[in-house]
């Protein structure tokens, strides 16, 4: 018993040994930095106090000033649409790229490959790009678009909400079908393909092939990628900060645009503190289902 | 099967082929784009560009910044900001992963929870509470609190990948070396790192690749011109140098080039690191 005890016990100081140095740097860079900002959005802290101190307590009348603003209501619209629209295209262009590489045909690991490259690049070099396209008198997408005479006019895209709303969608959704590509691309290649030769055998088209195999078999790795997707989209920053600066006027403002604003270009650390918290309260709530299925894979994986 | 089947088979392929390329030209325009237009002589991008430019010159890379500072010499301080957060992040993140990926007690669980949030979490939610701690602990206007504030998106990434590489390996592995003598570090050391050293080159190139592009630690913690990183660099130009677009397009070119060379190299490590760091189902 006490050399079970002892082993035990040496095990565990083991275990410390490994894993206290990241869980002490965790503990000072991302936990106690979470609950300071919870304590920053009760107080009012202002270029003024924040580094000399005198701050004071003012409990729920933060959150109060911004509920009351309409801008947090317009942001938290805007990300939703913006997320909205993102996912909506990248899911099935990802999707139809990955069902197109995942053929066998000289070439396609390697074009698959390359076509991987969007989502390592930048976010700040991605919005340099596509603000040079979207620009309304140089910008390739107005010709484009006028020689295809799909326009007579050239379109302030920048300009206007709607387009500029369109504008950073399309940017990231470029960033984003590379993810969704490979990791469905990933998925396709552990399908059993005995089941398709007898559903071949059994005269199934290629549409129920699709729908009836396909589908039902990717859900794991669908349900996976839309709700990553989903928590990369809706926190995004520097694309819409670098792109549209949230503007024109709070057209493309999303909650960490808008939460920037507050603590560094308005100087109201508290303001900046308590929209940051909505967002991260409203991340959680698809982000606590995301964790579900890692410890469901996790289970799966040492149940094997 | 017959004649006529597999001429089918290899018509079908030949159509793939040349879809996936057309996919390929398409998506990929934008990064053509952006080095056809950096390549331009300056100035010729007032009027509209062609389709090719009409001569190569690599002016626009040697131009200074607004502050009469070389390009490059940003591209130093992105340098030493991404290996510092790196060096920081092996360290920290591999034993961490290797504990959680072989222990089992009951707080393995909540560590993972941990990091898992953590790889969630907007930065904006630790940015202010970082500038507030930072301003007062002097480490605004230093390289360094970039780099520790970077290593809160790596080291959460770098853990989680590598976690599922120390899981798989086989317990024999590990018991044997005990048997054979090896104290538990020695073990860790000279059979479980370089047992999984495909992980820890992916953790590594991820590092690597999600530091080099951060902006907006950079934006909030260097304010001094001299410290600043390139993807900074490359923000504040879009506003100060307008409509100077192939002086843009080589800044962003040079933002993306050492991520391409990366690609070139160690392509089966960074797909690997996306599938890794994600529930495959």
């Amino acid at each position: 018993m006490t050399t079970t005890n002892k082993l035990r016990r040496r095990n565990t100081l083991l275990f410390l040994s490994f894993v206290l140095p990241a869980a002490i740097y965790m503990v000072l860079m991302v936990i106690f930095p979470i609950f300071y900002n919870i304590a920053i959005s009760f107080k009012n802290v202002d270029l003024m106090n924040f580094a000399r101190g005198g701050s004071e307590f003012v409990g729920l009348q933060v959150y109060k000033d911004i509920f009351e603003d309409p801008i947090l209501g317009t942001s938290l619209k805007n990300t939703l649409v913006f997320t909205f629209w993102c996912l909506l295209f990248q899911f099935p262009i990802g999707f139809a790229i990955a069902m197109l590489f995942s053929r066998s045909f000289p070439g396609a690991p390697a074009l698959r490959g390359i076509n991987f490259i969007p989502w390592m690049i930048p976010m700040v070099a991605v919005a340099g790009i596509f603000k040079y396209m979207f620009n309304a008198d140089i910008g390739i997408i107005n010709r484009l678009l006028t020689s295809l005479h799909i326009i007579s006019e050239p379109i302030q895209w920048l300009a206007y909400g709607d387009t500029a709303m369109a504008s950073v969608v399309v940017a990231n959704i470029w960033k984003g079908v590379p993810f969704n590509m490979i990791l469905l691309a990933t998925a396709l290649t552990t399908l059993p393909e005995d089941v398709y030769e007898a559903a071949i055998i059994d005269g199934a088209s290629p549409v129920q092939r699709f729908f009836r195999i396909t589908v039902p078999l990717l859900k794991p790795a669908m349900l996976s990628v839309l709700t990553l997707g989903f928590i990369y989209t809706f926190k995004v920053f520097d694309l819409i900060y670098v792109m549209t600066g949230g503007g024109p006027g709070a057209s493309t403002e999303v909650l960490s645009s808008l939460a920037y604003r507050f603590s560094f270009t308005e100087y109201n650390f508290s303001e900046g503190a308590a929209v940051a918290n909505v967002l991260f309260v409203l991340l959680m709530i698809v982000g606590l289902f995301y964790i579900h299925l890692v410890n469901k894979e996790d289970r799966e994986r040492s149940g094997k | 099967m017959s004649i006529a089947m597999k001429q089918k088979q290899k018509a079908s392929r030949v159509i793939y082929l040349i879809l996936g390329i057309a996919v390929t030209c398409l998506f990929l325009f934008p990064l053509y784009w952006m080095v056809s237009t950096s390549l331009r002589a300056p100035g010729s991008t007032f009027i509209n560009p062609s389709f090719f430019p009409e001569s190569i010159q690599f002016t626009a890379y040697v131009l200074e910044t607004e502050n009469g500072v070389s390009i490059w010499s940003y591209f130093m301080n992105s340098v030493v900001v991404s290996l510092g957060t790196t060096i920081l992040t092996t360290i920290l993140a591999i034993p961490a992963a290797y504990a959680i990926g072989r222990f089992r007690n009951k707080t393995v669980s909540t560590i993972i929870f941990i990091f898992l949030v953590a790889q969630m979490m907007p930065s904006s939610l630790i940015l202010t509470p970082l500038f507030v701690t930072f301003s007062n602990l002097g480490l605004i206007n230093n390289h360094l609190g970039v780099m520790l504030a970077d290593a809160t998106i790596t080291i959460p990434f770098s853990v989680i990948i590598l976690r599922t590489y120390f899981k798989d390996i086989p317990k024999e592995l590990e018991e044997a070396a005990l048997i054979d003598g090896a104290g538990p570090y020695a073990t860790f050391l000279r059979i479980m790192v370089p047992v999984t050293y495909p992980g820890i080159i992916t953790a590594i190139s991820m590092s690597l690749i999600m530091s080099w592009g951060d902006m907006v630690f950079s934006l909030t913690l260097l304010t001094k011109d001299s410290l600043r990183t390139l993807p900074l660099i490359l923000y504040k130009a879009m506003g100060e140098l307008g409509v100077r677009w192939e002086v843009l397009m080589a800044y962003a070119t040079i933002v993306i080039l050492p991520i391409i060379i990366m690609f070139v190299f160690l392509q089966r490590f960074l797909i690997s690191g996306l599938t890794a760091g994600s529930v495959k189902g």
